[in-house]
């Protein structure tokens, strides 16, 4: 299983170069705008979402029937492709409070906008991130990374059609919106409440990926 | 035994292994041959478990099949290894995370004596040096068992001709064994032991190489004297533009048929009258 772990990372490591070169694009436009909230999370949640393209690679190079002659039950398989987002999370965390700390220290001593606030969505971020990788990961196994495009691509209008529907509700009906609550809401319990969530996600998207991946030929 | 394969089914929408049972008896090199979609792939990718079975049984060293027994098999597919942007020191760092028993230095040593290079991305390699590099990865964690898709297809005869001696030294005076899926079948005619012979998902025979040898004769026939040969000694035949090519049992060789053999039969000539042939 620690194999399967190292061959995804050793994949992040042959990309490093790109994102290095999207860290510094997303730094100068940073500077720019005289906020460095891009500038901080770009990394990681770079760093996140490639896990979504180590499923690609495979699939590119055709390595499962490979992988899945090596002394390892199909769990096993599984559970490195999430262990390995978690060891990404960390490494994204890691680099995220790196970056912030070097903003903050040597970059732009001072700056008023480096606060805790920062943090918060920078955590929030990786969270989003995070399940958008448990939303993708199980829909990868069960219909491989072509068909899955189409099927996310399914989820996200589908979302949308709701998201419009009931926006017209809202309209018609006359219902107010406290939105003004609502990001305080966010700023306060975001964090919380999105870990939670992660949590949670992650675990469905665990058992469903087992599930999926236990009944695929390849 | 250290593959048995009892009665195993598996269907698909226009094709199906039908009760396929074979056997890779140790110290033994069995050659698997067919034609393309025969179900070699898929008869090797269900021992595997890459595919699932839909009943039948497969054992491993005459144990109920597990996944922590594949620590003793090597495995070369046609079109599946590690992603190729990868080194061959990654490989390295890979595998002996994967293998319990991966020898890096004999890895290494291997590398060396094939002039494999090192830090070159395996795309870039030649697809011999690819190939090789194969081999090599599938032997050194010490496999009881090497089983091998499609392993010398693409390559010139002079490398071809190093993978197969490359097979024999797995092999000699040891218990390991080998599961050669080719359909370049002269290469079996060198070194397999047994020949399994698979079409449209059925096995058609499963015979010593030697007695495939012995038990059968393939004649070349001019048109116009077909009818000399008796009707119940054809196992199968073919009309050829100028000839019919007619399959035998050497059983039934008669002093009248002698003419009509012009080569050596060899195992392409059986395969080709059997799926070709009527």
């Amino acid at each position: 299983m620690k194999g399967l772990i190292i061959k995804d990372l050793l994949f992040i490591k042959s990309t490093w170069k790109n994102m290095i070169i999207l860290f510094i694009g997303s730094l100068l436009i940073s500077i720019a705008l005289g906020n460095y909230l891009l500038a901080i999370c770009s990394l990681p949640v770079l760093l996140l979402s490639s896990g979504i393209n180590t499923f690609q690679t495979d699939e590119f190079y055709n390595t499962e029937s490979y992988t899945l002659s090596y002394p390892l039950s199909r769990k096993q398989i599984v559970l490195a492709k999430y262990l390995f987002t978690i060891l990404l999370l960390l490494i994204a965390t890691y680099l995220g409070l790196m970056i912030y700390y070097l903003i903050g220290v040597i970059i732009n001593p001072g700056y008023n906008g480096l606060n805790t606030y920062m943090l918060k969505y920078f955590f929030m971020m990786e969270a989003g991130a995070l399940i958008v990788d448990s939303i993708f990961y199980p829909v990868i196994y069960k219909f491989g990374c072509e068909k899955s495009r189409l099927v996310l691509m399914s989820i996200v209008m589908l979302f949308l059609g709701i998201s419009s529907i009931l926006s017209v509700y809202i309209n018609t009906a006359n219902i107010k919106l406290d939105l003004a609550g609502a990001l305080n809401f966010v700023q306060t319990y975001g964090v919380q409440v999105l870990g939670v969530l992660v949590i949670i996600f992650l675990i469905i998207s665990y058992l469903l990926s087992i599930i999926f991946y236990k009944r695929k030929d390849y | 035994m250290n593959i048995e394969v009892k009665d195993l089914n598996k269907r698909f929408d226009e094709f199906a292994l039908k009760d396929v049972s074979i056997k890779v008896p140790k110290g033994k090199i069995v050659g698997l041959i067919g034609e393309n979609g025969a179900g070699k792939t898929t008869l090797i990718k269900c021992i595997l478990g890459a595919m699932f079975k839909d009943s039948g049984e497969v054992k491993l060293f005459d144990k109920k099949y597990d996944n922590k027994l594949k620590d003793d098999i090597g495995v070369v597919y046609d079109n599946s290894f590690i992603i190729e942007t990868y080194n061959i020191k990654d490989l390295n760092r890979i595998m002996k995370n994967i293998y319990s028993k991966w020898d890096e230095k004999l890895f290494f040593e291997y590398i060396k004596e094939y002039k494999l290079p090192l830090k070159k991305e395996i795309r870039k390699l030649s697809t011999g040096m690819k190939k090789k590099l194969e081999i090599i990865t599938a032997i050194c964690h010490h496999p009881k068992v090497l089983i091998l898709d499609e392993p010398t297809s693409g390559l010139d005869p002079v490398i071809r001709s190093e993978v197969l001696d490359m097979f024999q030294n797995f092999v000699d005076g040891n218990d390991n064994s080998i599961l050669l899926s080719t359909h370049i079948t002269s290469d079996l005619e060198h070194i397999a032991d047994n020949v399994i012979f698979i079409s449209k998902g059925e096995i058609i025979f499963d015979k010593p190489l030697k007695d495939i040898k012995d038990d059968y004769i393939v004649l070349d026939v001019e048109k116009d004297e077909f009818k000399n040969i008796n009707k119940k000694h054809i196992i199968r035949y073919k009309e050829n533009r100028l000839d019919y090519q007619v399959l035998i049992h050497k059983k039934d060789m008669t002093t009248k048929y002698k003419k009509y053999i012009k080569r050596i039969t060899a195992l392409d000539d059986i395969m080709l009258l059997y799926i070709r042939g009527v």
